[in-house]
């Protein structure tokens, strides 16, 4: 076999390349992904139970406050599974972005010390959070069951659903950890946006309660598409195309430009961490 | 096979520091920062130079010369800004043992981790996992998570993790140089057998030492440019011979140190008998220096030493305030301190200084100006006999009795109580 030749040069290394790169050491995502969990539930008592209380909790206070006191109607399916069948892929987005956005900083000792290509600490942020969020999946199983919630076969889009969040929260991620090398004043935003932007995202309310002409820009907030395709999924609701076609736009989008900032930001991340 | 292993083509990198704002300007005081006005640090300079496959190349120079500068270019850490470097083979690289280490993980996850972080696949790891263990020492706690191993059981995991690194080009700083003696033995074995198993050996290290046992060839380089590059020996030549051939040193502005910056060593004289400033000393005579020091903050007890260097960069002597019981209590502020040896025993010769201001355990390097004066040590004549000491056969002056009587025929007895 020949020895490989690889060339350092100042100029960025082409995609092909850089995912290649990625593929050959992707055993390291699962290593990093692994390492994250492991000490996230490492001297706790509950350990990944951790990952269920939080929804569960939530989803008791949702209910109280929006079901009881404010008479949301989600239709004909029960508020408590409405409102955690939409804060599970809002919790795995969320969470994910802030993750994969903080991912450098947080490996920044081992981005000064050691090569390994540099997407694999992002995705594994992604993937961390997406094994928190099949744990918390179990409550939401649970839930259906009580209130006698049968799947259908729309559950079979369930992983396409699943790498649809993925996208966005990448995209958006791979942006933020670029943004974050040089200004950590991205750090400060996200919190912040997130909150404005779960708001603003139908979760806790069906999206048919917001008047007529307002429902097509909420339809084009990407996050609006993978809840109501989860919820699709799950529990069998019409499918929205207009919303649907959004989020997977946005995320093709956001993985571009992501992609093109992370990768200006990888090769200067261990002189500027 | 006659193909270099590694080409460097007038590498240079270059390093922004953004210029200092202001204290207590307002948030728009900041912008200049963001948009420009910077300076730039070249780290790297056309640097240039070729290693064949096999071969085992030292890289030496000062703190700050641009050393890991080049390994990290060189391991895909960071970009070059021009020039390129064309590497042919898998490059293990290893700047610093431990790399990833979870404390909260057991030393068996740590193991895999670590090697997937280098280099190595699950299936590479799995089958050097046991040989790993026992030359780490630490069978038998490998599901304890590892902060609670001691620190030298880390190490020697991290390090053997290391040593069963497969790449055909090792990439290695002096990381290694940390440990107890037994450790760097060990660690200067596994680099030999590195070495007579063919693979090609990029080496940084301060310690010259291990760097002559190892090393054939070595290039040096000087504030990011390569100043010369040859057989190890002549390079160090080089290396002992750009340092600063004067008695009075001005040190606030010397670039090549360590240490947290809480106390700054900032001028050094060398005295000769009369108190004249000289850094010539005779063979035998009184070596007198004395260095300011002016620490940042309080400091409880710290300590001073000063070492003087072979020119072959070997540690000779090691003078340390505490052997002489030297407090100085809570330090704050600036001291001179004086050092005073009564008979410096070197042999003729140039040798290098280094100062170091640490804390009470020697542990934290509070500032270290390394090799930051020459001492020339001028032929004397120490036995009073117009005898020349050639630095070949020695490098102490021990004064030594000698009496001969012959062998051949036993003396009489003489009578006991007469």
């Amino acid at each position: 076999m020949a020895a490989p030749v690889v060339e350092l040069t100042p100029a960025l290394r082409p995609w092909p390349e850089t995912l290649r790169a990625l593929w050959h050491r992707r055993e390291i995502i699962g290593y990093l992904a692994w390492r994250d969990i492991r000490a996230r539930y490492h001297q706790t008592v509950l350990g990944a139970t951790w990952a269920i209380v939080q929804p569960l909790a939530a989803t008791v206070i949702f209910a109280l406050v929006f079901e009881r006191l404010i008479k949301v109607s989600s239709k004909d399916t029960p508020y408590p599974v409405f409102v955690l069948s939409g804060l599970l892929p809002w919790q795995f987005v969320a969470t994910s972005i802030q993750r994969s956005s903080l991912s450098l900083l947080a490996n920044s000792a081992m981005i000064k010390k050691v090569y390994f290509p540099r997407l694999a600490m992002p995705i594994a942020a992604v993937v961390t959070t997406l094994v928190e969020f099949a744990a918390a999946c179990v409550v939401l199983l649970g839930l259906m069951l009580y209130y006698r919630v049968a799947p259908t076969a729309w559950l079979l889009l369930l992983p396409a659903m699943m790498l649809l969040g993925a996208g966005v929260s990448l995209g958006i991620g791979l942006l933020l950890a670029g943004v974050n090398c040089r200004f950590r004043d991205a750090t400060h935003a996200v919190a912040f946006l997130l909150q404005m932007w779960m708001l603003l995202t139908p979760i806790v309310y069906p999206l048919s309660l917001v008047p007529e002409p307002y429902q097509l820009y909420l339809r084009c907030n990407p996050m609006t598409g993978v809840i109501g395709g989860f919820r699709t999924a799950l529990l069998g609701q019409e499918p929205d195309g207009t919303a649907l076609a959004a989020s997977a736009a946005f995320a093709a989008l956001f993985l571009v430009v992501g992609g093109a900032v992370f990768r200006r930001a990888e090769r200067v991340a261990a002189d500027l961490l | 096979m006659s193909e270099p292993a590694v080409v460097v083509e007038r590498l240079s990198k270059r390093y922004r520091i953004p210029a200092a704002r202001a204290a207590g300007g307002s948030w728009l005081s900041r912008v200049p920062k963001v948009v420009g006005r910077s300076q730039d640090l070249w780290a790297l300079r056309d640097v240039s130079f070729k290693v064949a496959p096999g071969e085992v190349l030292g890289i030496i120079g000062r703190n700050g010369a641009g050393k890991s500068t080049l390994l990290k270019v060189l391991s895909g850490i960071t970009s070059p800004t021009c020039g390129r470097a064309v590497i042919r083979g898998r490059v293990s690289s290893l700047l610093e043992v431990g790399t990833g280490f979870h404390p909260d993980l057991t030393g068996r996850e740590n193991v895999y981790l670590n090697g997937a972080l280098l280099g190595m696949s699950r299936a590479e790891i799995r089958r050097k996992f046991d040989a790993i263990v026992s030359f780490a020492e630490v069978e038998g706690f490998l599901d304890a998570p590892i902060k609670h191993f001691s620190t030298g059981m880390q190490m020697r995991l991290a390090f053997a993790v290391a040593a069963h690194l497969e790449g055909e080009i090792l990439v290695i700083d002096e990381a290694l140089s940390v440990g107890d003696a037994a450790f760097q033995a060990k660690c200067v074995e596994a680099m030999a057998a590195a070495r007579s198993s063919g693979r090609t050996v990029l080496l940084v290290s301060h310690n010259i030492g291990v760097l002559r046992g190892l090393v054939g060839r070595a290039i040096l380089l000087n504030e990011g440019r390569l100043e010369a590059d040859g057989p190890m020996q002549e390079v160090f030549g080089r290396y002992m011979a750009s340092g600063q051939d004067v008695a009075e040193i001005d040190l606030r502005g010397y670039a090549h140190r360590d240490g947290t910056g809480e106390a700054r060593i900032e001028r050094l004289v060398l005295l000769g008998p009369a108190g004249n400033p000289t850094n010539h000393v005779p063979v035998g005579g009184p070596l007198h220096l004395r260095f300011r020091v002016r620490f940042a903050r309080v400091i409880g007890e710290p300590q001073f030493i000063v070492r003087i260097y072979s020119p072959e960069g070997e540690a000779l002597v090691d003078l340390q305030g505490r052997h002489d019981g030297l407090s100085v209590g809570r330090a704050s502020g600036a001291y001179d301190v004086d050092v005073r040896v009564e008979s410096l025993g070197l042999y003729p010769g140039r040798y290098l200084l280094s100062l170091w201001a640490c804390d009470r355990t020697l542990r934290r390097v509070l500032d270290c100006a390394e090799h930051c004066a020459t001492l020339v040590v001028d032929p004397g004549d120490p036995t009073g006999r117009g005898i020349r000491l050639n630095p070949q056969f020695g490098r102490f002056f021990v004064p030594s009795r000698w009496s001969v009587r012959t062998a051949d025929r036993p003396r009489p007895l003489e009578p006991v109580g007469a």
